[in-house]
């Protein structure tokens, strides 16, 4: 009886029940809405399984977190093909898979970010963004979802080209047709598909990417009108409410640059922060023709305006724009909107020194005169252009830079790709310019007796085969051969260049450089001097003696982050726990980071490992009560100095 | 007869020489391919079929289909490392796929055309691969049951399997 009793609910219960239901009911129905398209550009069966309604002029959100996981999905499929391409290299492909992962990782984490902030957005803001309100909160959305998908756009379709070529090659000089027949249709059949899963992703991306086709009325008019400055605008005025949101988001993306904060014009427009009006007089002014000073070098459309006025071209910059990581260290995914619209990842494209004169200049002008637009900008220091024509040489230059001088580029705030001419790019040019012409013209001196010709490296290339390395010719830009090598499971590689020199990097991410010598048939390296033959070089067998020092050597040296890029150096309570990396008491990335002072080394499976005592004790758990003084490191991710 | 602690038994004689003709046709059949390169040519099907059965399931675009369809097809896939026979591990790897394309076509999202041909193609591109094996048995014939390559294949799918993971494990890492 008393199980019935239980099993029978009340009527009040039921009437919970009841309501549940209907809630829930609607809550489908909401979420079945929320899922349509009505965006006429879409094809009638597709447009239910895409993204965003258009009609209601507002920013759905739950249908852009399903565009971005659909680009998420897109991502790490990505990566794990190219993990499974590097460890069973067979065709080939594997070093073309090397080359893109890196993107593909960098893409994963934007999405990760966006995905991260939308879902903080979300459990704030409902389901809904307001197209008026939150126009640039939409727009940077749409900017950030846009970008990510186009870069992986054009990464996948050049990704697919590359692999599809090398699989090619590979299956015409294997003789079973009837074998490889087949196969070479099936990639090219996986090719199609790949390129249809990117037409799929920006279909459903269409209401995401398009600004102001989405019905989003009132965000298209904010964003294609100009507002005109030395107006006070009404608080819950169209233009009111735009300019208060600029202000807003300078502030949150820029507050934290002193020279800017500090100055009298910010000061007069943030001295109530939160609370800003709709105003657009001097003050403002000055301040946004700082900031858009400032982000000219990598807006173009921004220079030559001196205007305090807000055009679309400038909500667009301002959306978009990046600036320095050290200004704002993010930890974590879940990050706030300020933090993500600093694009965190991203290491310049603001000119502090452009900007503070931008305001200085206007600011004590406007003292005097009241109308900043007839006065003439203060222009920033400016360096002479550089030659390069393409981002790609620009990056070549930066990475160039970041590896032989990374002080400097350091304290420059050099990141190693960007535009191919903005200051910093400039700068570093006529600094290093001279000397990376030199480096540079080796390559080309293909015909001199210095260099190998492609047939000489093509012997090279049938010598280190022989050897029994894993290698293969690559094509420079210029069409000069190449030799490159890699280890079994593609984690160490170097190549060896026409004009002999050698680049080796080491599973951790160091980069040794050096030069083979062909008399000796011997590689020296520029790091102690060191000599190898050049079997061993090939056949990626040197790490270990490239990178140690002997014991007595080692000691009581400063041990140091590598210097080259994308170096990691893991430290483990006992040389042990280097085995696998599961067991970590810190992790440093930053090259040229000083770690600590080598104590004793020890070999383990033919690997050198240091013991380096901290200068400042680590606790990996804030709350937890492991402490330790000292750690072991793999020599071959550390320079010792 | 070689045993000659057996006497003479005419059903024996049949089937020892059947047995030696069928043995002959196979080596004929298979024709110049050594065991070095049926290993070769094997290595690369399974490459070739593996990376885009995990590729293309995985890449679903809707996540709802994606959570429906994966966890099971990466589960199934995680235990093909121990197969009794190289038939064996492709029949398995091609009832992932079959399966999630059913799965596929049953769903909310058949009215989808142009989802759906994008996974037609990609079934075709697995069954290409799938006659590209077909060939490989005839042509390869009684090798590919020799024990080495079998260990070979579980040792091969033991690698891709274990990349996949720690792919996914890293990928699991930067979205946390």
């Amino acid at each position: 009886m008393e199980d019935m009793r239980r099993s029978i609910p009340s009527s009040k219960s039921i009437d919970e029940d009841k309501d549940e239901r209907v809630e829930n009911r609607e809550e489908r129905k909401r979420e079945r809405k929320e899922g349509r398209f009505s965006d006429p550009s879409v094809s009638s069966q597709d447009r239910q399984y895409g993204a965003e309604s258009s009609a209601s002029g507002r920013f759905k959100i739950s249908a852009f977190i399903k565009a971005l996981e659909g680009l998420k999905n897109q991502i790490i499929s990505k990566i794990v093909e190219c993990d499974t391409r590097i460890k069973t290299d067979q065709t080939g492909t594997g070093t073309v898979a090397q080359k893109y992962k890196q993107k593909y990782l960098s893409f994963l984490d934007r999405t990760a970010s966006l995905l991260g902030e939308i879902y903080s957005r979300k459990e704030k803001e409902g389901r809904n963004l307001e197209g008026d309100e939150d126009a640039i909160i939409i727009k940077a959305f749409r900017d950030n979802y846009n970008s990510i998908l186009t870069e992986l756009e054009e990464s996948s379709k050049s990704f697919t080209t590359d692999i599809d070529t090398k699989a090619a090659e590979y299956l015409k000089g294997l003789k079973f047709k009837e074998i490889t027949g087949p196969l070479a249709e099936a990639d090219k059949l996986f090719a199609a598909a790949s390129i249809k899963m990117d037409e799929l992703l920006k279909m459903i991306s269409q209401s995401v990417s398009s600004s102001g086709s989405s019905g989003t009325s009132g965000n298209a008019s904010i964003l294609t009108d100009t507002i005109k400055s030395g107006v006070s605008y009404k608080k819950d005025s169209k233009e009111g409410i735009v300019v208060i949101a600029v202000k807003k988001t300078i502030y949150e993306k820029f507050g934290k640059i002193k020279a800017l904060s500090s100055s009298k014009d910010w000061i007069a427009v943030y001295k109530s922060y939160p609370n800003v009006g709709g105003t657009l007089l001097e003050n403002t002014e000055a301040v946004i023709r700082a900031i858009k000073a400032g982000l000219a070098d990598d807006y173009p459309e921004l220079k030559g305006d001196t205007t305090g006025n807000i055009t679309p071209a400038f909500v667009s910059a301002l959306g978009r724009a990046k600036v320095n990581e050290s200004a704002s260290k993010i930890p974590g995914k879940l990050i706030s909107f300020e933090d993500f619209i600093k694009s965190p990842k991203l290491t310049e494209g603001f000119n502090v020194d452009a900007a503070t004169s931008a305001m200085s200049g206007k600011s004590s002008s406007s003292s005097s005169k009241g109308s900043s637009s007839t006065k003439p900008r203060v222009e920033a220091p400016q360096y002479n252009a550089t030659p390069f024509t393409t981002d790609a040489e620009g990056n070549d230059f930066r990475a160039w830079v970041n590896q032989k001088h990374a002080d400097w580029a350091k304290s420059n705030n050099l990141s190693a790709a960007g535009p191919k001419n903005n200051n910093y790019i400039r700068k570093a040019y006529q600094e290093f310019g001279e000397e990376y012409k030199g480096t540079k013209a080796a390559p080309e001196s293909v015909k001199t007796e210095e260099s190998f010709t492609n047939k000489q490296m093509k012997d090279l290339i049938d010598k280190a085969k022989n050897a029994g390395a894993n290698c293969h010719a690559q094509l420079t830009d210029n069409g000069d051969v190449i030799l490159y090598f890699h280890s079994k499971d593609g984690m160490e590689y170097g190549h060896i260049y026409n004009n002999m020199k050698t680049y080796y990097r080491a599973e951790s991410g160091k980069i040794f450089s050096g030069k083979y010598i062909p008399d000796k048939n011997m590689v020296t390296f520029d790091e102690g001097n060191k000599s190898f033959s050049f079997d061993s070089v090939v056949k990626t067998q040197i790490t270990n003696s490239l990178s140690s020092e002997s014991a007595e050597n080692a000691q009581g040296k400063k041990a140091y982050v590598g210097s080259a890029s994308g170096t990691k150096v893991y430290v483990t309570p006992t040389y042990r726990d280097l085995d696998s990396t599961t067991n970590v008491i810190a992790k440093y990335d930053t090259a040229d980071k000083y770690i600590g002072l080598v104590t004793s080394t020890t070999k383990r499976d033919g690997k050198t490992l240091y013991k380096v005592t901290f200068p400042e004790a680590i606790r990996p758990n804030k709350n937890g009560s492991n402490v330790f003084e000292d750690g072991w490191v793999k020599a071959d991710s550390v320079n010792l100095k | 007869m070689n045993n000659p602690y057996l006497g003479y038994n005419p059903v024996f004689e049949q089937l020892a020489e059947t047995a030696r003709n069928n043995s002959n046709k196979l080596q004929e059949a298979a024709g110049d391919i050594d065991a070095k390169e049926t290993q070769e040519y094997l290595s690369l099907i399974i490459d070739t079929l593996s990376n885009n059965v995990i590729k293309f399931i995985g890449s679903l675009p809707y996540q709802d289909l994606k959570t429906q369809i994966y966890p099971g097809a990466l589960e199934k896939y995680t235990k093909l490392s121990n197969n009794a026979s190289i038939r064996d591990l492709f029949t398995n790897l091609y009832a992932i796929w079959k399966d999630a394309m059913e799965k596929i076509k049953a769903s909310k999202y058949n009215g989808s055309t142009d989802f759906l041909k994008i996974y037609a193609d990609a079934n075709a591109g697995i069954d290409k691969i799938m006659q590209s094996w077909s060939a490989l048995q005839t042509k390869a014939g009684n090798i590919l049951q020799d024990p080495a390559l079998v260990e070979f294949t579980n040792s091969k799918m033991q690698t891709l399997v274990a990349s996949v993971q720690s792919s996914l494990d890293a990928a699991k890492t930067a979205l946390s």
